[in-house]
């Protein structure tokens, strides 16, 4: 019997070449529910080099979704996944850094990774922040692929920035706008209040990382914005249009 | 100024009503609000951030004018750690009581807002972000209609629109509750 390897199956994909991926560099910004499965499919996948960025350590809170264990409780997120990894694929070079993206010692690592990746794949919790990588990335014209799941736990979007091609995440803002926000909840812990199914975060971790192949292989009509609504069992495409006058990537900004 | 001797480039479009009509929601302030935005767009590692933390200063200077002679409460005084303007401490006021506020401003800003901290407020707040700062709601784009933060936006600006409320709203509820007389 023929022996089969890792990536035997990948290779037998029509529309593109796994085997690239293997040069590939990949920056995984925040790896909570959806960053951890979203690196994991990469790794998984061949993706030859992957930079993960988190500040925070690993909690209870976090472990009803996929991938972390709880003998890794106290750990720093990104140690407890590149050891995961390690096991995943050892193919797949890990780094590592513990710090927060938005000062120091993290600003410094993300703006040097910017020079070297292929692409950077947005999985905060912070709307500032997704912002500021929007920016960041259109700067230094890396497509960036952000992820996100709405607050109730069961609808997500993701939003694939091309820069100067598709829109980027702060053009046509007022597009998104879906209910009114609610000011009801409390929050004494520090963590995200907000449900957080695995289901959703798998599905939304999945299409991160399957818009991010189209990115890197070049096959496919990439999806500007994919609005996925778990109640309905919908998945929309949204092709919208760039801004102009946008303030980050417009042509006519100012 | 730049080693050479030469001054700093400012930003091409720098008068405060060209930068407040690129942002609809600041069409509805009021005057003093054109004090309280800076026109250059630089993060404290970029070269023109002592320009940037030159109208910082000038815009807190004119909001604690404003408290001083017009509000006539003088809720907030800040002062700047260092020469750099990236670190500042002070005290926030309400009824009698002053707690304790400490603004950092990281490598980020202005594309992230400043990064708040009331250490004996803080246990009392939903606005908590993950590094134990007060922030604009946490989480998702679903925020973004209760997000007015840009990059022309102001530490003073913070101050005005988001701490002053915040305070009041955590005094009001604490004295609801009679843990603050």
């Amino acid at each position: 019997m023929a022996e089969v390897g890792r990536y035997d199956r990948l290779a037998r994909f029509a529309f593109a070449d796994f085997r690239k991926l293997a040069a590939k560099r990949v920056a995984v910004v925040g790896v909570g529910g959806l960053g951890a499965l979203a690196a994991e499919i990469l790794a998984r996948a061949g993706v030859g080099r992957l930079a993960l960025f988190d500040y925070d350590t690993l909690e209870a809170a976090n472990l009803n979704r996929l991938v972390y264990r709880t003998s890794q409780l106290g750990q720093p997120k990104v140690k407890a996944l590149a050891a995961h990894l390690a096991d995943a694929n050892p193919d797949a070079q890990v780094d590592v850094y513990p710090y927060d993206v938005t000062n120091g010692r993290g600003y410094v690592a993300l703006m040097g990774e910017l020079d070297k990746a292929d692409l950077v794949l947005g999985c905060v919790d912070t709307f500032a922040v997704r912002l500021f990588l929007n920016a960041k990335c259109v700067a230094a014209k890396k497509p960036l692929i952000d992820g996100g799941a709405n607050e109730d736990g069961i609808r997500g979007s993701v939003h694939v920035v091309i820069p100067g091609k598709t829109p980027c995440y702060r053009c046509n803002r007022p597009a998104l706008k879906q209910e009114a926000v609610k000011t009801d909840r409390r929050d004494v812990t520090g963590v995200c209040a907000f449900t957080s199914l695995p289901t959703t975060m798998a599905i939304v971790a999945s299409l991160q990382c399957q818009e991010a192949f189209k990115v890197l292989l070049k096959f496919g009509r990439v999806a500007p914005l994919l609005l996925y609504n778990g109640l309905d069992g919908t998945l929309e495409r949204v092709d919208w249009k760039r801004d102009p006058k946008c303030p980050t990537c417009g042509r006519r900004r100012r | 100024m730049t080693p050479t001797g030469a001054p700093l480039p400012r930003d091409r479009y720098a008068r405060p009503r060209q930068i407040v009509d690129r942002f609809d929601v600041a069409k509805q302030e009021d005057d003093l609000f054109y004090f309280l935005l800076c026109a250059t767009n630089a993060s404290p590692p970029d070269p023109r951030w002592p320009l940037r933390a030159q109208e910082e200063r000038y815009a807190l200077a004119r909001y604690f004018e404003y408290l001083k002679y017009l509000e006539k409460a003088e809720w907030v005084d800040l002062a700047a750690t260092g020469a750099s303007g990236t670190r500042w401490r002070g005290t926030v006021r309400d009824g009698g009581h002053a707690w304790d506020i400490e603004v950092i401003l990281k490598d980020a800003y202005p594309a992230v807002p400043p990064a708040c901290r009331i250490p004996e407020l803080m246990h009392y707040t939903d606005r908590k972000l993950d590094d134990e700062t007060l922030g604009l709601k946490i989480c998702d784009m679903h925020m973004e209609q209760s997000y007015w933060w840009h990059e022309h936006c102001s530490l003073a600006l913070y101050l005005k629109r988001e701490v002053s409320y915040w305070v009041q709203s955590v005094v009001k509820d604490m004295r609801g509750k009679g843990w603050l007389k």
